[in-house]
């Protein structure tokens, strides 16, 4: 076990620590591995879920107070709280059906891949100073190839469901993730130069300063520019409105998931959830503190290592990225859906020479004033 | 291929994955299981990719080995590589073979069984051919534990805009990329004139 | 690092796996009803015609190309955009601010292979191909409903010639193809 006890000691990861500190004198350090692997599973597919729950609550008590309706009001008491929970039971209680025409195998290996993906790239984010899974060296990096891995899912589900319109979904899903990558990555070189760090964790780390608000979004003038850029490329990648042609159920019904339902087709919904909180955490990650705010600035310098500090950072974080699904949901009522055609325009002919001239930009400034 | 054959074939590569996750627990512990099942991924998505009858399905098989082969990388220490494999191959690639799959006729090719054996019996005779004339002379170094990986990505982005570094292939990849870019989206393009209808004309 | 990677990759089987525990738990607690009337493939209503495995458009092509490039270009950016600010501050390196000619240089001459693709039109998105009508060249082994000539045939002589393709253009076995004049 030579590959683990090699990390496990130098780790700080929180996990490993606090069952090193519980753990008896002597167990090895495998046995570490495996329960803080084993208690960070449970976390994740806990947080995971919670995440994709209120996010589905709040998306519905969202558009419901934009059309002046209520959104569900009755299951759980107070403001329909338990709708999601109910639903899940329900989705779980549903026939699992596999159309006959479909591909069977790759119609079941889909949903699978496209969470897998997405809690492979949740690894990465870290929620408070020592409350992360892994401190992956090229945190960001993962994250963009996770996200694109999810794209073969989709496509694997439209192209297994043996269905037109999931087929359409499915390929408009690729070309646009696919054209909206590209600003996507070139948009993050900018707080990257200001960071340089490619860790979610370092550039957390780095944003403590003056009251918790040494944002990398006030370093450089070109960081704001390059964060609508990264916001509209998230859009799209998370197949969000204006950009959910993949799934537009005004003309392709329910886009590439259209055979699917039941708990299967619960995945899917589950992954675009936890994309958008994923984008909007990397956002808050690179451009707006991270973990950082005023609020955690108050701690004094000896207590940032308590279990109080702890959670204060884990909710800061959570509160930006919630920001950040609220702004999408926002969005979804405000703007009409693109056609397919203004979307690969807006992509390659707009938004990444933008995003090179974002970038030019931000390393003159880079060179010459910092 | 037969459908008859398809369950043993599938079989097999599960007793052939199992069998390198057990060799590899086996001779090298952890790092051994990880060093199986990506082998294991890549050997089965390849496979898989000769194998299966529909191309589309040969296409997502290939996830598996561009997948497995990111392991490889990353069990070399060469955790940047490994990232940037499932990044452009996985995302990229795939997402360009997919769609090249998908230009080409649905049709379902037949493959014949002789073919693709013949074709397994060729390939393991090329590499028991060059493994022959590499065996004696390259020295392996065999280790029993993964060491501590010595170059960090900061150290690649130094080494690419260091003069006495690698600054003249960097910009000459920018170069070729740019020239790659125009290139194949000019063929794609005299491939697009070859879709218009051949036999409109005739209709006219 | 393969600490790191290694919680990475369980996490990503914890996900995979997740999706497979759910559906059995599903099967297992679900009341079973037998009926084969919602596996057909949904057409509004309609009955299922054809499969949906057809010959997609060229634009796609384009679109996945020019990202193969690009895709290829951030992974060259990454690293180095990840050391610039030391570099350019002079901690990690002596190249100091010739760092930034080099990044401008890369940056500018992709810059022109997107200013050439752009100026050649590949970019633009509606270009209206006329798809071949294609036949199998052998039989297909999957079962088809009714085919898309079966239909043609039928209701005869009703297509219109100036059949558009504004959406994705794609023929499913030439049902959008220019009819016979």
């Amino acid at each position: 076990m030579n590959l683990m006890a090699l990390e496990a000691a130098t780790t700080g990861n929180a996990f490993t620590e606090l069952l090193g500190g519980i753990a008896p004198e002597g167990t090895p350090t495998w046995a570490l591995w495996l329960g803080a692997a084993g208690a960070g599973v449970g976390i994740l597919v806990a947080f995971v879920s919670l995440v994709a729950m209120f996010s589905v609550w709040l998306e519905r008590k969202v558009s419901a107070h934009i059309q002046c309706r209520y959104g569900p009001m009755y299951a759980g008491g107070w403001h329909g709280w338990a709708q999601t929970l109910a639903d899940g039971v329900k989705l779980l209680l549903k026939e699992d059906m596999i159309p006959l025409g479909a591909d069977k195998p790759l119609f079941m290996l889909a949903p699978a891949l496209v969470l897998g993906a997405i809690f492979g790239a949740l690894v990465a984010l870290p929620l408070a100073p020592g409350f992360f899974f892994a401190d992956v060296n090229m945190g960001l990096f993962l994250i963009l190839a996770f996200s694109s891995l999810t794209t073969i899912g989709v496509v694997m589900a439209g192209w297994a469901s043996n269905s037109k319109w999931s087929l359409y979904g499915a390929m408009r899903e690729a070309a646009q993730v696919v054209a909206y990558e590209v600003p996507l990555g070139v948009s993050l070189f900018v707080p990257l130069m200001v960071a340089g760090t490619f860790s979610l964790t370092e550039a957390s780390a780095a944003q403590s300063g003056w009251f918790g608000m040494h944002w990398f979004i006030f370093q450089n003038p070109f960081m704001l520019p390059a964060f609508i850029i990264f916001f509209i490329a998230a859009l799209a990648e998370t197949k969000r409105a204006p950009f959910d042609l993949p799934e537009a159920e005004s003309e392709l019904v329910a886009g590439f998931m259209t055979e699917y339902s039941g708990i299967r087709w619960s995945f899917f919904f589950m992954e675009e959830y936890a994309a958008m909180f994923l984008m909007s955490a990397v956002g808050a990650v690179f451009f707006f503190g991270g973990y950082h705010s005023p609020l955690t600035a108050l701690f004094p310098e000896e207590a940032t290592t308590g279990l109080l500090y702890q959670l204060v950072c884990a909710g800061t974080l959570i509160f930006k990225s919630f920001v950040g699904v609220f702004v999408m949901m926002w969005l979804r009522w405000t703007l009409p859906r693109l056609r397919i055609d203004q979307v690969m325009s807006m992509g390659y002919k707009y938004l990444t020479p933008l995003a090179l001239v974002c970038v030019l930009g931000a390393a003159i400034w880079e060179t010459i004033f910092a | 291929m037969d459908d008859k054959l398809q369950k043993p074939f599938y079989a097999a590569l599960g007793v052939i994955t199992l069998g390198l996750l057990g060799w590899g627990a086996a001779s090298a512990g952890a790092q051994g299981i990880a060093f199986g099942l990506f082998t294991a991924l890549t050997l089965g998505g390849s496979l898989i990719c000769v194998w299966e009858r529909s191309v589309v399905r040969s296409a997502f098989s290939l996830m598996g080995t561009f997948t497995g082969v990111a392991g490889l990388f990353l069990l070399l220490g060469a955790d940047f590589l490994a990232v940037a494999q499932i990044l452009i191959y996985v995302g990229g690639i795939l997402a360009l073979i997919l769609f090249g799959v998908m230009l080409s006729p649905p049709d379902l090719a037949e493959r014949k069984l002789s073919r693709v054996l013949g074709g397994l019996a060729l390939m393991l005779g090329a590499v028991a051919w060059v493994g022959s004339k590499v065996a004696g002379t390259v020295a392996w170094a065999t280790t029993d534990e993964l060491p501590e990986p010595t170059t960090k990505v900061d150290e690649i982005g130094v080494a690419f805009l260091d003069p006495e570094g690698y600054v003249v292939p960097f910009e000459l990849a920018a170069m070729i990329l740019t020239v790659a870019l125009v290139a194949a989206v000019y063929i794609a393009r005299r491939k697009a004139s070859d879709l218009t209808d051949p036999r409109a004309e005739e209709r006219a | 690092m393969y600490f790191d990677y290694l919680n990475a990759l369980v996490f990503a089987s914890v996900g995979f796996v997740f999706v497979f525990i759910n559906v059995i738990i599903g099967s297992i607690i679900r009341p079973r009803r037998k009926g084969t009337q919602g596996l057909e493939v949904y057409e509004c209503g309609e009955e299922t015609l054809g499969d949906a495995w057809i010959k997609f458009d060229i634009r796609y092509y384009t679109v996945a190309l020019v990202y193969v490039i690009f895709a290829v270009e951030i992974g060259f950016l990454f690293p180095v955009f990840g050391v610039f600010g030391d570099i350019v501050s002079g901690q990690t390196s002596t190249i100091g601010n010739l760092a930034l000619v080099h990044v401008l240089v890369f940056v500018v001459v992709l810059f022109f292979g997107l200013v050439a693709v752009w100026a050649k039109g590949d970019l633009d998105w509606v270009m209206t191909y006329k798809a071949r009508e294609w036949e199998p060249s052998r039989p297909r082994r999957l079962p088809l409903a009714r085919t898309v000539a079966d239909l043609e045939e039928e209701q005869s002589a009703t297509d219109d010639p100036s059949g558009d393709d504004t959406d994705e253009g794609t023929t499913s076995e030439g049902a959008e193809a220019p009819a016979t004049a």
